[in-house]
């Protein structure tokens, strides 16, 4: 036992030593040689990993586009240190690993809304700046935290369109008053879904919709087989569905298998969105509309800068871009260098107020939006998503009309 | 009417359900093994079911039988090098070291593969069958009869052949069999081989049906273990219905309850069953002790 | 005597180095993985009770770290209530819990104990995401960060490491009573051959009850703990099966049946995931890869962990003892029952 613990003390010693080693770090994160340090936490593996990588490469791309072009603030080069969160756990450890051991004063992240609390929780203890880019749940800003920014539109936002959509267009093409459309909704139930789905059906009722189902069910779910029937009971003429791929498709295969034919059927990005879903479906993807992020089927006149996007892109990583998440984490990514350049440095305080103050008229960013950012919660309220329209193996922005390229295709039965 | 269809959906489901988890029974019954990294081998079976089809344009339904080799042979080498070692220690060893197995099969993928979902266009893909107005998906109809197939083979080759009785003594007395001049370790290999063979059959006949990415093994693996202690343990029969038990419990639970709570009912009537029958419904209670019951 | 008394030494030596930790270790990358490996030391400590020293392997236990984290917040954020009497409240109804668990399970033996403890946290989990009225749903709690002692929320790290020193200290505590006293010598005649032990009158349920009180009990107060340092958690992450699978895995890899297993389990478990994660940021996959293959070797080759290694490697060097590597403590074990 005695030389047991001789050996435990001897390592314990050697651990405490090797860390308090290493709290002296090496100074400022900025200056030393002219160069300004941005920590980025995407899930990069697990389950999430598709569209986290998805959603770094925007950020990566909008930081070697800028280091080309010479740096912000006058020369200085950025250095992006990313870090691996595939879940909430490893999202606080790893910012925790970004803000004390690399010093870094300004976080981007994060896809996945569980990343970007764990996150944001150890940036605002810390007094960093958390720039969220990508994830959607209204809680991430409804706190008030005086450390967090976002750029993109939370899913409040994605409900907002889609009751909006069957006000404006689908009454009109299928011919019907407001108060006589049926809306179903079928909803994966971690967060993403059950947000969106649950502001949609607020919002519907408040409109005086009739939603006639909710279908919540679990995204690793093998058979949707009971979702489909349940549906098909109810026989909505809109179907609001919120899915990540692998239900996404399941969901579309069972409802063709068990004859659900629903005059419009509208997803809520995720799933809807991937080309994945284009390769399983085939055909059977056409005409399903879908609202999310900014996609490259778009209006370019309304979204200046997105061909070259594309070509950096496709440069870069050898593919085209596999989803518009790319897209808006390079948007975010652009205004958060912006704001570096104006300020110069990465003082987190400094920063944020210069974010506070930062405006863009809407069509003037790569995605469409403006910013304007809430002076109280810190979000953008000019970011909106659009309605695509999967048409001939290609997702179209359909509406609203200065960012369409086709007319929304609706038959009327 | 939705109370037929969702019986027929619920069994077709059940047919998935009992085909993955034939190949885990066979290992589990004989070589005593409770092989977390089963689903593993079904995603493993899936891809190459995939490559099949991008590199040569075969159909997963003709690829199927390459796919069977290919999960075979990884079967065999993975009793032989990495379960034989193994096999004298204690459960937790063998639970943890497949656990292992899994997480480390299942990032090789991710990195190797990348987290794409990918999918076969099969022009039968959505196909029916329409009988008034139910429909019988013809990719689950076929996983369906597959299942059937098979439980009916390996049943006649466990009861018939001279080979299939020597599984069989191994499965209920490793040392008497030992003891008989059976080879034990071939038998393990045979097993875990044809185990794993069933689960190739698996992956090439969900190809037509779902998308294949590095984690969807994590999604069959608790219910294929769920199906196996239902049916019992070693008896073919049993995991064949006890697959149906479970594709129609989440289905009519689905369509009863809330599709949110399918999960935790088939899991209840789990427990349930563990607490009055833990042999299983169809077990004929041999060799359970063995793996921890009296 | 000698033996005992190195011990204590030891024992006051590790007391001191953990507690000047948080004052050499100012850095919060650092000081939140001495955080980690404590919290960890605690729950994989609480698992071994009933895991190590009962050989009952559960891989359910997430229930109760979840069950904790889920009772204090709620009652913290619906009523006010001080997430320090949250602590009692929810080890009272992680207790619950466990005993309504065990009462059936404990009919079971090996894996199909091992499969129920994974059926019981799936239920829990799944009811968790339905019953959204009550736990938020998959959307997660997340508490308002307002750093106060009564809230058990504070700004500085070195705060949390000290309460969760004290976590560990007492179940430490707990580990030392159960290994000294007879509910150790009778979980462990339970472990090594259960039917053996019922024909001793040793009352077998009884033990294994006592196992799973302590087990549930302090890994619910260590999910209070949890919350109130993460400010957010979600189903996901609390009713989660990689949680059961690796607080029993620091347990094994330390070694089960000990005290101090459990310990080094997490002393080697939790810096190495951290390692892993940030050596690798341009594989997405090879930390989990690898994490994987080392789990495959550790328990293929070293099934009764580390422990014993460590306890030989000073005898051998001084190359006292050759073939005579005495095994001290009961760290054979085996599940098969």
């Amino acid at each position: 036992m005695k030389k047991v613990a001789s050996v435990i003390m001897v390592g314990f010693l050697l651990l405490l030593s090797a860390c308090s080693g290493g709290a002296s770090g090496d100074g400022e994160g900025s200056g030393k040689s002219g160069t300004l340090k941005v920590g980025a936490l995407y899930p990069l593996s697990g389950g999430l990993a598709l569209l986290g990588e998805e959603s770094f490469r925007g950020a990566e791309l909008a930081i070697e586009e800028a280091n080309k072009n010479g740096g912000i603030a006058g020369g200085k080069k950025i250095e992006l240190v990313k870090g691996d969160a595939v879940d909430a756990d490893a999202a606080q450890a790893e910012a925790n690993r970004l803000i004390n051991q690399e010093n870094i004063k300004t976080i981007v992240g994060s896809y996945s809304s569980s990343i970007a609390f764990a996150a944001s929780e150890v940036a605002e203890r810390s007094g960093v700046l958390y720039w969220e880019l990508g994830a959607v749940s209204d809680t991430i800003t409804d706190r008030k935290y005086k450390y967090v920014v976002r750029t993109n539109p939370p899913a409040s936002y994605f409900s907002k369109v889609h009751v909006d959509f069957i006000k404006e267009i689908v009454t009109k093409k299928l011919g019907k008053e407001l108060g006589d459309i049926k809306v179903g909704l079928a909803y994966e139930d971690s967060t993403y879904g059950t947000t969106i789905a649950d502001e949609a059906a607020k919002l519907a009722k408040k409109e005086g919709i009739n939603v006639v189902t909710k279908q919540a069910y679990s995204a690793a779910s093998n058979d949707l087989s009971s979702v489909v029937l349940n549906l098909k009971k109810a026989a909505p003429d809109v179907l609001i569905a919120v899915s990540y791929l692998n239900d996404a498709v399941l969901l579309a295969r069972q409802s063709e298998e068990l004859g659900l034919k629903v005059p419009v059927f509208v997803g809520s990005g995720g799933g809807h969105t991937m080309t994945d879903f284009e390769d399983a479906m085939g055909e059977k993807a056409n005409g399903i509309l879908n609202i999310d992020f900014p996609q490259y089927q778009i209006n370019r006149e309304a979204t200046p800068g997105i061909e070259e996007f594309m070509a950096l892109y496709k440069e870069k990583y050898g593919e085209d871009p596999r989803s518009g998440h790319s897209l808006t984490n390079y948007m975010g990514m652009k205004i958060v260098l912006d704001v570096m350049d104006k300020v110069g440095e990465v003082d987190p305080d400094k920063l944020k107020e210069e974010a506070l103050k930062y405006t863009a008229d809407p069509g003037s960013t790569v995605t469409g939006w403006g910013v304007e950012f809430d002076q109280d919660t810190g979000q953008n309220k000019l970011g909106q998503p659009y309605v695509h329209q999967w048409l001939n193996g290609e997702l179209k922005t359909v509406w609203p009309e200065n960012v369409a390229v086709e007319e929304p295709q609706i038959a009327n039965k | 009417m939705t109370i037929v269809q969702t019986l027929i959906s619920g069994i077709l489901l059940g047919g998935i359900y009992s085909l993955i988890s034939m190949g885990l029974n066979l290992i589990l019954g004989v070589v005593r093994i409770v092989n977390f990294a089963h689903g593993e081998l079904l995603m493993i079976a899936m891809y190459i079911s995939f490559l099949f089809y991008t590199t040569m344009g075969l159909d997963p339904y003709v690829s199927a039988i390459l796919v069977i080799i290919c999960l075979f042979l990884l079967g065999v080498l993975t009793q032989r090098f990495m379960i034989q070692p193994i096999l004298d220690t204690p459960a937790s060893t063998k639970i943890f070291a497949t656990l292992g197995l899994s997480i480390a099969l299942q990032n090789l993928a991710l990195m190797t593969l990348s987290a794409n979902h990918l999918s076969v266009k099969t022009s039968y893909q959505t196909s029916v069958i329409n009988i008034g107005e139910l429909a019988v998906s013809i990719p689950r109809l076929v996983a369906f009869g597959a299942a059937v197939g098979v439980a009916v083979v390996l049943y006649l080759f466990l009861q018939k052949t001279l080979t299939g009785k020597a599984i069989r003594a191994v499965a209920m007395q490793k040392q008497a069999a030992f003891l008989m001049g059976i080879n034990v370790k071939r038998i393990y290999l045979l097993a875990f081989g044809i185990g794993s063979g069933l689960v190739g059959l698996a992956g090439a006949l969900l190809m037509p049906i779902y998308s294949v990415y590095p984690t969807i093994g994590a999604s069959f693996i608790l219910i294929a273990f769920v199906v196996v202690v239902l049916g019992g343990m070693g008896s073919m029969f049993g995991a064949f219905f006890g697959g149906l038990i479970i594709g129609l419990v989440e289905a009519l639970s689905g369509v009863i309850f809330d599709p949110g709570l399918k999960e935790a009912i088939y899991f209840v009537i789990f427990i349930m069953v563990l607490l009055v029958r833990p042999s299983g419904i169809f077990s004929l209670g041999k060799g359970a002790e063995e793996v921890g019951l009296k | 005597m000698m033996q005992l008394l190195s011990k204590q030494k030891f024992l006051f030596l590790f007391g001191i180095l953990l507690v000047v930790t948080p004052f050499v270790v100012t850095n919060r990358f650092y000081l939140n993985i001495f955080i980690l490996i404590l919290l960890y030391a605690t729950i994989a400590g609480s698992w071994n009770i009933l895991g190590g020293y009962g050989g009952q392997l559960s891989l359910g236990h997430a229930i109760f770290f979840g069950i904790g984290a889920y009772t204090s917040t709620l009652l913290y954020l619906n009523f006010g209530v001080s997430p320090w009497l949250g602590f009692i409240i929810a080890a009272v109804i992680s207790i619950v819990v466990g005993i309504l668990i065990g009462w059936p399970a404990f009919r079971l033996r090996g894996t199909y104990f091992t499969l129920t403890t994974i059926a019981f946290a799936e239920v829990i989990r799944h009811l968790t995401l339905y019953f959204r009225d009550v736990t938020k749903g998959a959307i997660g709690v997340n508490i308002r960060f307002e750093p106060s002692f009564a809230n058990l929320i504070f700004r500085e790290y070195s705060a949390y490491y000290f309460v969760v020193l004290v976590l560990f200290v007492i179940s430490i505590a707990i580990a030392i009573w159960v290994d000294k006293t007879k509910v150790g010598y009778y979980l462990k005649a339970i472990r090594e051959d259960e039917d053996g032990a019922e024909t001793l009158g040793i009352h077998v349920t009884k033990y294994k009850m006592i196992a799973m009180v302590i087990s549930a009990g302090m890994t619910g107060i260590a999910g209070v703990f949890y919350a109130q340092y993460m400010l957010f958690f979600e189903p996901i992450s609390v009713f989660n099966m990689n949680f059961s699978i690796e607080i029993a895995l620091i347990a094994i890899i330390g070694g089960v049946g000990t005290v101090f297993g459990p310990v080094l389990g997490a002393f080697i478990i939790i810096p190495l995931n951290e390692l892993l994660r940030s050596s690798f940021p341009s594989l997405s996959g090879m930390n989990y890869l690898i994490y994987g293959v080392v789990l495959i070797l550790i328990v293929s080759f070293l099934p009764n962990g580390l422990l014993p290694i460590l306890k030989s490697i000073p005898k051998k060097l001084k190359g006292l003892n050759k073939k005579n590597i005495k095994v001290e403590d009961g760290e054979k074990v085996d599940y098969s029952g």
